[in-house]
């Protein structure tokens, strides 16, 4: 668990903002990871590794150094929150074959980082349906607690019992804001009322655009606020 | 004498010549003497002069005199644009048909179907017109071989236009390929006037052995006059709009007109406005590269048919195409270059002995100097060019693979053949060998696998393409111009159902919502909507709509007019030739703020648009500035400043911040130091370099700009080039490609040398003014929109400032309780 002096720091610096959703207090951090003091827990989002590898399949000779760059930075995020729970929350692989082309070094730096957290959690999503055996930690279909629904694509809240509120991944949001007659594009997190929609972790993840058609569909437009993340902080706009 | 005459002419085409009126000109003997004799020429030429002809005349003859029984390729033209090839073929099957010669005639474009293709390479013509892409593409084939193996003659058309290009250095590498397929083929090079002729002779011999150099004579100089309009003229802008009205009367005036913009915006503009006030109802047309092929083909087809009054044209126009008789040429704008203007006006009088007429209208003051400072060298007889650069190594690994797919090879053959090619002469070894390595495997420092490998080695040092994607995903790419992407604009006449008229930028269409109008083809458009990457529009009602930002053909000044144009201002004597309200302008200069000194740099201070302003004057060009501006505001970042974006003219740099600089900082801030060791980490850092690395990636076929003749958005390309930029930079900084950006920045946008040469002759020599507005020399330079993003703490001070977030404290508390009661 992070200590006070830092966490106040981190406010202070815009590299990190609280928001309050669904009565719990949620802290949204400028490297695209969400943690949850109360829970002591932090999320990932989207973390899409070998996607490098995935497309050098293709013939496109892209480097494929996006593993190495994305687990540095989980290191670095667990290191700045000390969470006891990690809840990483799907297509954390980019494709069903992705351990296998995994480098051995990486797979065991992603092990060791797993091991040194009590509880590890992958919700799985539309392109890591399964989790190889090789990798520790537990799977899992959606993560709930204290009211809060924790999975990868957004869900009608009917379905589950005692939840009015749920955090997502899936779309990769991202946003323009004009400022000073500036135009400011980055990452971003979403959220209204009952959703809170994650920005992707992974080092090659591309953005959707807030205007795109298919964030009217789950969230409520008017009441949605957007977090955008700029240059290792983040500000509400 | 007269029996070599007759050799060299045949009987049918001396006499075919007479039936037109026309008398064999030296150049065009010249250049038949030099086809028999086997020597590679080079014609320069003013536009009009029947350069074209003059080319092909040798091979005509050949194949008359030595008729082909079975169908094979003779000769090879490449031309700059597609367009050329199709008025090439229309002209030269005027006197095929004429003598009754047995020549087949065939062009080859990225517009040619597959058919077509199919049974071009079966059957080849004798003569083929195809573009440098397309040429690249028929080498890729297994069978180049055979298909070239009979070539006896390549003529480059336009050649000037290919110097220090990326599309030029790719032509060279084409012919480089063709010269170790068939050894024995003659170049043929035919070019504009330019100031260098022996440079462009070089870069067309094979291996760097210039071939000859035949000159047309010179005619008599142009009649060119800079509008003096009774209308105000604009401080900004660069549409020249307001001197409409005695344009039109000019038009009106003369027979024929060519009215040549600088921009494709400006070009609908100006369309628009003459048809406005077209009372007499001439026939005025518009010609752009955005327009659709059928549209372009009309208005070229009227133009060739007289039946035109004046075309409103952008730079697209300027290569060759025959217009027929033009009376006079119009430049609406600053003609940006000496050698340009000069190709501009040479579209004007075809008859060679009587001087061309050309009237320049400048957009705004600072255009004005422009004008006369180009007349004044076109007087002297000065041409503005700029000395050869090495070839740009991006091409290389399309070369590499391209090369490999029509036949194996090892790497010292390939390499042989890319020394071959002029602008690549110097190349070393080490560095192709990179290049290499990147084509096989990415080249990575960091490669656990070998398993993705784009090539695959079949004995000691033999190489081919790994497999057939490798070769498919090659083929679809070919080319070198990145271009911004672009979508298709369908007028639509009922629900999604209309004709293509033309293309707009993505960005441009990203911008527009359901409603919002805009010119295009001459007419404005209501946007509808895009669907399936097309923009639908209907005819709209408006009569003040958006105009089209695309970023078409915008053009730095040569950096020659730049200082001629700083000369003229430290010479009032010649004032008295601008326009009074030029001069007016200039003396309002003088009593606001100051006039800019040949051996000082003028640095005004102001605050503008909610921000603060500083502006350099240099007078260095565009690429010195752009350097500067890069090099000066990393260290305002670092001092503090909160630099937030920084745009340059041709003329100065203009610097936006969130704090003023002062008096005091600038010592600091322009000083030789600048350019010292972090140098290197302050460019790799720049925003700019990304978007080097973007046309580097495409090229070198790091990320793929077509598969599956689907194109990939522009915008997608951007966001992932970006972060292998910074991902390479981190974990393989060595890696070829970050040297290869690096190269192009430095032909494309940096320009180092001058900047240094530029900080130490100015070394604490400057003029510092601080205002309270923009002066009235900065205006046209302010209002310049294009800038250059700092991501920084400027940016961060803006959101700051604009962070809507309240409640932190509060929450804080919340959440601080929270964390007490863990511990």
């Amino acid at each position: 668990m992070i200590d006070e002096k830092q966490l106040v720091q981190l406010v202070q610096n815009n590299q990190s903002i609280p928001v309050q959703f669904a009565d719990q207090r949620l802290l949204l951090d400028a490297e695209g990871v969400l943690y949850w003091p109360q829970c002591d827990l932090l999320i990932f989002s989207d973390l899409h590794f070998e996607k490098g590898s995935f497309l050098t399949q293709f013939a496109h000779p892209v480097p494929r150094y996006d593993s190495i760059d994305t687990l540095k930075r989980i290191q670095a995020s667990i290191a700045r929150y000390k969470p006891s729970t990690v809840v990483c929350l799907g297509d954390s692989l980019h494709d069903v074959n992705a351990v296998k082309r995994m480098e051995d070094r990486l797979i065991n730096h992603l092990n060791e980082l797993i091991s040194s957290v009590d509880e590890w959690c992958w919700v799985l999503g539309n392109h890591d349906p399964d989790i190889p055996e090789s990798l520790f930690g537990l799977r899992m279909n959606f993560f709930t607690k204290n009211n809060l629904l924790l999975v990868h694509e957004f869900e009608n809240l009917e379905n589950h019992k005692d939840v009015n509120g749920q955090i997502i991944g899936h779309f990769h949001p991202k946003v323009s804001a004009r400022i000073a007659m500036q135009k400011i594009t980055g990452k971003c997190f979403l959220q209204d009322h009952k959703t809170i929609v994650m920005p992707a972790f992974g080092k090659y993840t591309g953005g959707l655009d807030l205007k795109n058609e298919a964030f009217s569909t789950i969230l409520d437009k008017k009441n949605t606020k957007n977090f955008l993340m700029y240059n290792k902080k983040i500000y509400l706009v | 004498m007269a029996t070599k005459k007759r050799a060299l002419l045949p009987k049918i085409f001396s006499e075919w010549f007479s039936t037109k009126g026309w008398k064999l000109r030296p150049y065009q003997r010249q250049m038949m003497q030099a086809f028999v004799n086997h020597q590679s020429s080079l014609l320069i030429a003013p536009t009009g002069a029947g350069k074209t002809l003059s080319g092909f005349l040798p091979s005509l003859i050949d194949l008359y005199n030595h008729p082909r029984s079975t169908k094979k390729l003779h000769t090879l033209y490449i031309s700059p644009l597609k367009a050329l090839t199709y008025d090439i073929e229309r002209n030269l099957y005027q006197p095929i048909h004429d003598m009754q010669l047995n020549i087949d005639i065939a062009s080859r474009t990225g517009d040619t179907t597959a058919y077509q293709r199919q049974k071009q390479r079966q059957k080849p013509p004798h003569i083929l017109l195809t573009t440098p892409e397309s040429l690249m593409l028929m080498l890729s084939y297994t069978d180049a071989e055979n298909i070239f193996a009979s070539l006896k003659c390549v003529i480059v058309d336009e050649v000037h236009s290919f110097a220090n290009t990326k599309r030029g250095d790719f032509t060279a590498l084409a012919l480089a390929r063709l010269q170790s397929i068939n050894p024995n083929f003659l170049r043929v090079g035919l070019s504009a006037t330019v100031a260098y002729p022996e440079l462009i002779a070089s870069w067309l011999g094979p291996s760097g052995e210039p071939c000859e150099v035949i000159a047309a004579k010179t005619r008599v100089k142009p009649r060119i006059k800079i509008l003096k309009s009774k209308t105000r003229m604009p401080f900004g802008g660069y549409m020249a709009k307001y001197a409409i009205k005695e344009v039109y009367q000019a038009i009106c005036e003369a027979g024929t007109s060519l009215v040549f913009v600088n921009t494709r915006a400006q070009s609908e503009l100006i369309f628009q406005a003459l048809w406005e006030i077209n009372d007499k109802g001439h026939a005025i047309a518009i010609y752009h590269g955005s327009l659709s092929k059928e549209q372009r083909n009309k208005t070229e087809n009227m133009m060739a048919e007289g039946k035109l009054k004046a075309v409103v044209a952008t730079s697209a126009l300027e290569l060759g195409i025959d217009w027929g008789d033009v009376d006079l040429v119009i430049q609406m704008g600053a003609p940006k270059g000496v050698s340009r203007l000069l190709q501009r006006i040479g579209r004007s009088n075809h008859r060679l002995n009587e001087p061309s007429q050309a009237l320049l209208v400048p957009a705004n003051r600072f255009e004005a100097l422009e004008c006369l400072s180009a007349i004044q060298a076109i007087k002297k007889g000065d041409l503005d060019g700029d000395p050869p650069m090495a070839g740009s190594l991006d091409i290389l690994p399309q070369f590499i693979l391209n090369c490999l797919c029509s036949k194996p090879a090892s790497l010292d053959q390939i390499y042989a053949q890319t020394l071959d090619a002029a602008p690549y002469g110097g190349l070393d070894k080490p560095t192709f060998e990179k290049l290499w390595a990147y084509t096989y495997d990415g080249g990575y420092a960091l490669q656990a696998y070998e398993r993705y490998q784009r090539l695959e080695q079949i004995e000691a040092d033999l190489f081919r393409p790994a497999n057939k994607r490798v070769i498919a995903r090659h083929r679809q790419n070919i080319g070198t111009i990145v271009e911004a992407g672009r979508l298709r604009v369908k007028r639509l006449k009922r629900a999604h159902q209309g004709k293509i008229i033309g293309e707009v930028e993505e960005h441009f269409a990203q911008q527009l919502v359901s409603g919002d109008t805009f010119f295009f083809a001459g007419e404005v458009l209501q946007f509808v909507g895009i669907r399936d990457m097309v923009v639908e529009a209907k005819p709209g009602k408006a009569k003040e709509p958006k105009i089209p930002s695309y970023a078409g053909g915008q053009m730095p000044l040569s950096t020659y007019l730049a200082d001629a144009v700083r000369q003229l201002l430290n010479h009032p004597e010649d004032w008295q030739r601008l326009p009074a309200q030029v001069r007016e302008w200039l003396g309002l200069q003088k009593a606001f703020s100051q006039i800019p000194k040949v051996n000082k740099v003028l640095i005004e201070q102001f605050p503008y648009r909610k921000s603060q302003f500083v502006l350099f004057y240099t007078f260095e060009g565009r690429k010195a500035n752009q350097t500067l501006g890069m090099l000066i505001t990393k260290r305002m970042e670092k001092s503090g400043l909160h630099p937030i974006s920084f745009s340059v003219t041709d003329y100065g740099l203009s610097i936006c911040s969130v704090k003023p600089i002062q008096q005091h900082h600038i010592g600091h801030l322009f000083n030789p130091d600048i350019l010292g060791d972090e140098l290197e980490d302050w460019m790799l850092e720049a925003a700019m370099l990304k978007r080097s690395f973007r046309r580097v990636a495409v090229v070198s076929g790091l990320i793929e700009q077509q598969y599956h003749s689907q194109k990939k958005s522009m915008r997608q390309v951007t966001f992932s080039t970006d972060l292998i930029y910074d991902t390479l930079r981190e974990y393989d900084p060595d890696h070829i490609l970050l040297k290869v950006t690096r190269q192009d920045a430095e032909r494309e946008l940096l320009d180092l040398k001058r900047t240094a040469d530029m900080l130490i002759r100015f070394d604490k020599a400057f003029d510092f003014v601080s205002l309270s507005k923009p002066s009235p020399l900065a205006i046209p330079i302010v209002l310049d929109v294009r800038s250059e993003r700092i991501t920084g703490a400027g940016m961060q001070a803006l959101l700051e400032h604009a962070n809507l977030y309240q409640e932190a404290e509060n929450m804080m508390e919340d959440i601080r309780a929270t964390l007490s009661k863990a511990y």
